[in-house]
């Protein structure tokens, strides 16, 4: 058992992550080809547009379909459909918490291999400065509740005011760059065009590829660029205490060296400077473990499943690591 | 009288509209003649729907006679066997009915897939035995039900019914599902079928919302394919890309037979058979891949020129603040 | 200045200086029993440089520094070979006084007196040195290096760690210091070099860490007068040989915990040591405290633990990446008390007591520090709160003060015994 886990604790984790992500990519881009269907109430982006592929469908757009219903279907039974399609979006929540984003979700792992590029083309990486980062850090949160009301809006018209048009029924999946780029990946560019036949399908669509072009972009320049506007992200984060993977840290041990900040893709701050809390998972991490893996300090982060240690910051697997990716 | 399969229901002859329309193509349509009728209906993967007993979907099928989809009469259904089946090849028993506006047939739809419904008549006029076959091809979706796509792929293709004479089948798109609908500008292909099989000799002929009409004589394969035209014109601020339009398949096969039939000798089986459908403006009338794409690569060249002029703007030394001592 | 009266003087000093390193090593050496032969090395290697004039690395450009924080890494990838400047010479420190007011602190005279005029044997060719602005009297020393002779790079320190400029701050001033370092040097810093460095020291660190880990056994493996010779050989020693010297040193001591012979008695006082740095030969507090029958497990100076222990983390090996995964490694998790708040260095301090079982904190401050005598008062308040007696010492280089402080020491060393028994 030991050695088991001095085995786990001394392993490259990004390499076993980079397979894992193109495993889940497999199965979420290609799946449907064998039948597979992992539900609609997928904690990450596979993409419900990809008809061909689809092994299931991220939450999102069911969630932006059952918000359009006038609000005295909110007592019917219509709303069981609401509330079944959460509770199953919870129960998958609730086991690998946001490490759904680290580890398989599709848009994460193109951004990820767009940053594999940009580092073998020596490029360097750009990032936020402290305070674009606060300021920014607040847009997901704008994003979700919007994709949740704008539908909502569209059901339940209110007298005097303007109606919204149906046109934004899934308000964010017309801009989300998920909806071009992964059909793509099957060979299905329909998403690519912009829609002249009403005037709001015209300023969406115009809105989807502006950002499509950001995003391609961003993504290169930035690690995890659109993680960080994420709204699943916004979503997950609500309840990320509660799920069973955790990421913990014993706050006596830190040196506060900063290793961990140094290798975060979202950039996350707290994850080095705060020794007093126990379990850190902020509303930004993907739970890709690249701290934990940084850590040099024996025991300080570890990401439990159950209170079980499944993955702690060694010395020697640190040093060992180190090393190794050197000498790639 | 020969035996037809399923339920008889024999409705009482109502003579002039029935002979009117005789000689008047038949046909189903889902679409309500008034406004009151259409307060009833919602809007379905399939068409438009009504709320049936206990909350399941029916389907409520108006006829109409004319060649002309948009301006065709409901007439009220005349004389004649109406039959239907479900997807699982389950009889559904149609009921007719009869009210001012029009008449036509009506029936629960509770199953996913497509529901076959017929109204069959037979008579002897002049010494041809007239042969009229109304089909309506309903589908039933609802995506509360899922999308499995194994399911979609067995209850997709077009069935006919066992005891139907002469019917048109829709053919299936490769990669059809239950979300597809006929566009303009595509190809869309018909199979005549005689007793259940592929008949050469038919006339087959497709009507467009607008009446523009196109006939295709059946090889032996039994297929009569057409491209939908694009009849759908307006201003550019008025134009819906959801707007509904009607075309009409008609089918018309003669066969030299002799025979008896109601007490009267023919010589000749003229066969005609119906089936209508709905096509919608194509999403290249209103979505540009060029413009997406151009307005794509503005946004990218933007942020890369966003991002080259900061790093070049972060290498250069600050630049120290000049005061105007003059002010 | 004129040759001939300064020469003799000099030679005087140089002599003075070899003395006492010869009588610190004899004490190190043959005052303890049973050292671990891997320690053999160690002890040839101080006489044979302090004592005897050689030289202890291969040819190169020799880099002087003055803190444990300035970029080693950097300094080798440019083609440089760092030696640590800091002296803990009492002759150096009298030299040294002609520049350095009367109250100050003893580690800068003796770095003064080391610069001056003829250089001792091992450091004959330096005249580059890369001086650190931590604190007041080191940063102004760097005039007075160059006024010696050297040519002096000043290697702008934040004197905060705390906030974000601080941080960018100390990075534009480490990539200013690649290209510095590549001017003293002649070299150049690619991408390759910089990788085999940090992979080097990282090396060098882990072969530390596992010698530190070793002396959290009880009871204890090996002595702290032994363990800060192998943390000051760093100072001056080649880094693979020294790395291979301290893994065989580890496999000694795994070898010596099965057979179970230990360095000290099981009840034994342990000792974790603070403050100003012991530097060779001035180790006098260690061997007072372990002469008086402590053991010292475990420091939080720097010219041991904090010199070696945290470690560079890259992400992308690139250099953009490389240099500055190291800028921030020599900064965030900094201890050294010139900064504006130190709860870094009391969770340091809590932290090694606890993981090393230790009975009592050892507290140096060299007289004239300033910022090690104020820090005196959180720590000390912190390691009361944690049930931790500690010693508090003010010294400077001169021997006088052994006597009055062995006493203090052996005091200190017996209260912590009984209070031990008391606890059992």
């Amino acid at each position: 058992m030991k050695r088991l886990r001095a085995f786990v604790n001394g392993a490259d984790i990004q390499r076993f992550r980079t397979w894992f992500q193109l495993f889940a990519f497999v199965l979420l881009v290609y799946g449907g080809y064998l039948y597979i269907d992992l539900g609609n109430s997928l904690p990450v982006f596979a993409c419900g547009f990809n008809d061909a592929g689809r092994g299931g469908v991220c939450y999102l757009l069911p969630l932006q379909h059952q918000t359009h219903i006038p609000w005295e279907s909110l007592f019917s039974w219509r709303a069981l459909g609401l509330v079944f399609g959460f509770l199953t979006f919870f129960a998958w929540l609730l086991v690998l918490n946001k490490a759904w984003c680290g580890y398989v979700c599709p848009l994460g792992t193109i951004q990820d291999w767009m940053t594999a590029l940009r580092r073998r083309l020596r490029l360097r990486y750009s990032v936020y400065s402290l305070e674009s980062f606060t300021r920014l850090k607040k847009v997901k949160y704008i994003l979700l509740v919007l994709l949740i009301l704008i539908p909502f809006a569209i059901g339940n018209p209110v007298e005097g005011l303007p109606h919204v048009p149906e046109d934004m029924a899934t308000p964010f999946c017309t801009i989300c760059p998920a909806r071009m780029v992964i059909p793509a990946f099957t060979g299905d560019f329909s998403q690519w065009t912009l829609d002249f036949s009403t005037r709001t399908a015209l300023v969406m669509t115009s809105l989807g590829m502006a950002i499509l072009g950001i995003f391609f972009v961003g993504a290169f320049v930035n690690k995890r660029f659109f993680c960080f506007f994420c709204p699943m992200s916004a979503l997950q984060a609500l309840f990320s205490n509660i799920a069973l993977l955790k990421l913990r840290k014993d706050g006596g041990k830190c040196t506060r060296c900063g290793d961990c900040y140094r290798v975060c893709d979202m950039q996350i701050k707290a994850i080095a400077d705060d020794v007093e809390r126990k379990t850190l998972i902020e509303d930004d991490c993907m739970m890709c473990l690249k701290c934990v893996a940084a850590c040099p300090e024996e025991g300080c982060l570890k990401a439990t499943f159950m209170g079980i240690p499944v993955y702690e910051a060694t010395e020697e697997g640190f040093f060992r690591r180190l090393q190794r990716r050197g000498g790639e | 009288m020969p035996g037809f399969r399923g339920t008889l229901l024999l409705v009482p002859l109502l003579l002039i509209p029935a002979l009117a329309a005789a000689t008047e193509p038949l046909w189903f349509s889902d679409l309500p003649p008034t406004a009151e009728w259409a307060e009833k209906t919602r809007r379905a993967h399939g068409g438009l729907v009504e709320r049936g007993r206990g909350g399941v979907t029916a389907k409520r099928l108006w006829l109409r006679a004319g060649d002309d989809p948009a301006h065709a009469a409901y007439v009220p259904v005349p004389a004649g066997e109406v039959v239907a089946e479900g997807p699982a090849r389950d009889p559904v028993p149609p009921k007719s009915f009869s009210t001012e506006a029009g008449g036509g047939i009506r029936f629960e739809i509770p199953e996913e897939g497509f529901y076959n419904a017929y109204l069959l008549s037979r008579e002897v006029r002049d010494g041809i035995l007239e042969t009229r076959v109304v089909k309506a091809e309903v589908l039933m979706h609802s995506c509360a039900n899922g999308h499995d796509r194994r399911f979609t792929e067995s209850r997709m293709p077009p069935r006919t019914t066992a005891g139907v004479p002469f019917e048109l089948i829709r053919e299936r798109k490769p990669d059809e599902d239950f979300h597809s609908r006929a566009v303009s500008g595509e190809a869309i292909a018909f199979r005549a079928l005689h007793q259940g099989e592929p008949v050469a000799g038919a006339e087959v002929r497709l009507i467009s919302n607008t009446g523009w009409g196109k006939s295709v004589i059946t090889g032996p394969d039994g297929r009569a394919e057409f491209r939908m035209v694009r009849d759908y014109f307006t201003d550019w601020p008025e134009f819906d890309k959801r707007r509904r339009q009607d075309y009409l398949v008609l089918a018309e096969y003669r066969q030299p037979l002799s025979g008896e039939f109601d007490g009267r000798a023919y010589t000749q089986v003229h066969y005609s058979a119906s089936l209508a459908g709905t096509y919608y403006p194509a999403e290249r009338e209103y979505q540009s891949y060029l413009y997406g794409l151009g307005v794509m690569l503005f946004a990218a060249s933007l942020s890369v020129g966003g991002v080259y002029h900061y790093r070049l703007r972060q290498r250069r030394p600050e630049r120290r603040e000049a005061f105007d001592e003059k002010a | 200045m004129s040759a001939a009266p300064q020469g003799g003087r000099r030679a005087a000093v140089l002599a003075q200086q070899i003395r006492e390193s010869a009588q610190a090593l004899a004490t190190l050496e043959r005052e303890f029993p049973d050292n671990p032969a891997a320690m053999d090395y160690f002890y040839k290697l101080f006489h044979r440089v302090y004592c005897e004039g050689g030289r202890a690395q291969p040819e190169g450009t020799l880099v002087g520094t003055t803190c444990v924080q300035v970029p080693d890494e950097i300094v080798r990838a440019a083609g440089g070979i760092p030696v640590r400047l800091c002296s803990g010479s009492h002759a150096f420190d009298q030299a040294g006084a002609d520049f350095m007011p009367a109250k100050s602190c003893s580690l800068v005279k003796a770095t003064l007196g080391l610069l001056q005029d003829e250089r001792p044997a091992w450091l004959d060719t330096l005249d580059r040195v890369v001086n650190l602005t931590t604190c007041d009297q080191k940063k102004k020393a760097g005039q007075m290096m160059e006024e010696l002779g050297c040519q002096v790079h000043h290697l702008e320190f934040p004197p905060s760690k705390e906030s974000e400029h601080a941080r960018a701050f100390w990075r534009a001033s480490v990539r200013d210091f690649v290209r510095a370092a590549e001017r003293m040097t002649g070299g150049r810093v690619t991408r390759a070099s910089l990788r085999e460095s940090i992979l080097a020291v990282s090396r060098a660190q882990a072969a530390y860490r596992r010698l530190q880990r070793l002396r959290a056994e009880s009871p204890a493996l090996l002595l702290g007068k032994d363990a800060f010779l192998v943390t000051n050989a760093y100072f001056f020693d080649d880094l693979e040989r020294w790395t291979a010297a301290v893994d065989a040193l580890v496999a000694e001591l795994e070898a010596r915990r099965e057979a179970g012979i230990s360095a000290a008695l099981r009840r034994a006082p342990r000792i974790l040591f603070t403050g100003s740095p012991p530097v060779f030969p001035n180790l006098k507090i260690p061997v007072l405290v372990e002469q008086a029958g402590g053991v010292i497990v475990a420091d939080e100076t720097c010219s041991a633990n904090r010199m070696l222990n945290d470690a560079v983390s890259v992400d992308e090996w690139n250099l953009y990446d490389m240099v500055d995964a190291v800028a921030d490694r020599y900064l965030k998790p900094c201890t050294c008390p010139i900064f504006t708040s130190n709860g870094d260095r009391l969770r340091r301090l809590l932290d090694l007591a606890r993981t090393h079982a230790v009975d009592g904190v050892v507290y140096q401050a060299f007289a004239g520090c300033q910022v090690y005598e104020m820090e005196h008062h959180s720590v000390s308040r912190a390691l009361a709160e944690a049930g931790l007696p500690c010693l508090y010492v003010e010294t400077d280089y001169s021997p006088d003060d052994v006597g009055q402080l062995s006493t203090r020491v052996e005091a200190f060393i017996e209260s912590l015994r009984s209070r031990r028994r008391r606890r059992q």
